[in-house]
């Protein structure tokens, strides 16, 4: 949409943060080619949509049971010539058109230029009567012009016993639970562990305040940018630093969901593997500037942190 | 300046034998310095990311440089290469100087720069002059 007027972008930036205070954050801007300050709004505005819908999902990993459900959201049926006959009220409620402005319409009218593309010539590609079920990420265009990506898979129907609809298309999202409202303060702390942590953690207080995060986060950059050096002892560390052994200990692990030990090892592994895949360094080489004894011990903690040696990963580059 | 500066790199690109392009960046050593420019309106993903990353890596032989990286070009970059290149895009880097002059790249670098105060010295920077007297100092 190279003619859009800068006042139809604000516009569209302002429904887009009305969007996210009501808790959409599904949607998305259309980004253009212009250089002006309102594209770099609108590409952060999206950064930040995606970050909070992302922080959700990163709770929703570590207590998935009982805090997410999945929910079918938008269902279309179509014709064989994929003009929608059948819609849900999903469809309405998260694109904004009334339902008599879509039935009879081509799916493909409701779709941003790149995804108008990939059906077309998805679309093209298939044979009549031939059985397929396909996942496929589109994006939508709301009536207001704002963008939905999606996941959905599309299935075609057996033609007995339906007599229009050819095809089914779905798509599907995670939705937070109430309850889990809640914990937000929570969420923000668990949004910078990497891992799953055991279940009593999360029922209990956070004893972190905000400087203490900020402490816990300096260290573990000063580890990720000495991975070359003997590790500091757990003491060392923690005055270093302005804290003690027990803190540190306690709070290191529950903001990495890891010992400052695994974390230091996990760091230097990851960079090693980088050193071997993209370099054609010895591996010894490799092993001492990431703090390994030697290469038969890098060898064996490469290995089982990835599965396959240093060796293998080479030989496969 | 833009200009003369591209169609430089694109001088190198058949005079030098260290160059490199894939379909998001060209590359090439140039005089100690990695010269890294993004191709315009480039949309980055977690793959592409990972191809930008291995392939500098495989261009630089293992040995550190400085590198001077003309980010203007890249359009959208998802979380997932965001995060990629904010731990291993900083791999066997001695400095780093930032090509930006639009509202766009300089959002995207303060996000870089807020984010992850990284190991060595940055800088960001309006042209390609600016930026090597920046990485003269490291040049070996």
């Amino acid at each position: 949409m190279e003619n859009l007027t800068y006042n139809n972008r604000l516009d569209k930036v302002f429904q887009l943060l009305i969007e996210i205070s009501r808790g959409n954050f599904s949607y998305r801007l259309e980004r253009t080619d212009k250089q002006d300050e309102l594209e770099a709004l609108s590409a952060i505005v999206n950064i930040v949509a995606e970050e909070i819908k992302d922080s959700f999902l990163h709770q929703g990993y570590v207590n998935m049971h009982d805090s997410y459900m999945h929910l079918v959201q938008m269902i279309f049926f179509l014709d064989k010539n994929f003009r929608m006959v059948y819609i849900n009220q999903d469809v309405t409620k998260l694109l904004h058109w009334k339902k008599i402005e879509l039935l009879d319409l081509p799916l493909v009218n409701l779709l941003e230029k790149e995804s108008i593309k990939k059906w077309v010539n998805f679309t093209k590609a298939l044979k009549p009567d031939q059985a397929f079920e396909k996942n496929m990420r589109l994006v939508f265009r709301t009536k207001s012009d704002l963008q939905l990506p999606a996941y959905c898979k599309i299935v075609n129907l057996p033609q007995k016993g339906y007599s229009t609809p050819s095809y089914m298309l779905i798509s599907s999202d995670i939705v937070k639970n109430t309850e889990l409202q809640e914990r937000k303060l929570q969420s923000k702390i668990l949004k910078q562990i990497r891992r799953p942590r055991p279940k009593h953690l999360i029922e209990e207080k956070s004893f972190l305040n905000v400087s203490d995060l900020e402490t816990f986060r300096a260290i573990g950059t000063y580890l990720k940018n000495n991975l070359d050096k003997n590790a500091p002892s757990l003491k060392e560390l923690a005055h270093e630093f302005g804290t003690n052994e027990y803190k540190l200990k306690r709070g290191f692990k529950e903001l990495f969901g890891m010992t400052v030990f695994q974390f230091l090892k996990n760091e230097r592994l990851r960079n090693a593997h980088i050193w071997v895949k993209g370099s054609n360094e010895p591996f010894k080489r490799i092993a001492r500037q990431n703090g390994f004894k030697n290469a038969t011990h890098f060898s064996r903690e490469f290995k089982a942190r990835y599965g396959y040696t240093p060796r293998d990963l080479r030989a496969n580059s | 300046m833009y200009k003369n500066y591209y169609f430089e790199l694109h001088f190198w690109r058949v005079t030098m034998k260290n160059s490199f392009e894939n379909e998001y960046a060209e590359y090439c050593i140039d005089n100690g310095v990695v010269l890294f420019v993004y191709k315009q309106n480039i949309a980055i993903e977690l793959a592409g990311a990972m191809e930008i990353v291995s392939d500098r890596l495989k261009l630089q032989k293992g040995k550190a440089y400085p590198i001077l990286c003309d980010i203007r070009g890249i359009k959208d970059i998802n979380k997932d290469a965001r995060r990629y290149l904010a731990t291993e895009g900083s791999l066997l880097t001695k400095a780093v100087a930032f090509i930006s002059d639009t509202p766009l790249s300089q959002m995207l670098t303060d996000l870089y720069l807020i984010a992850n105060i990284p190991p060595i010295p940055t800088k960001v920077v309006g042209n390609e002059l600016e930026g090597m007297e920046f990485l003269l100092e490291f040049i070996e």
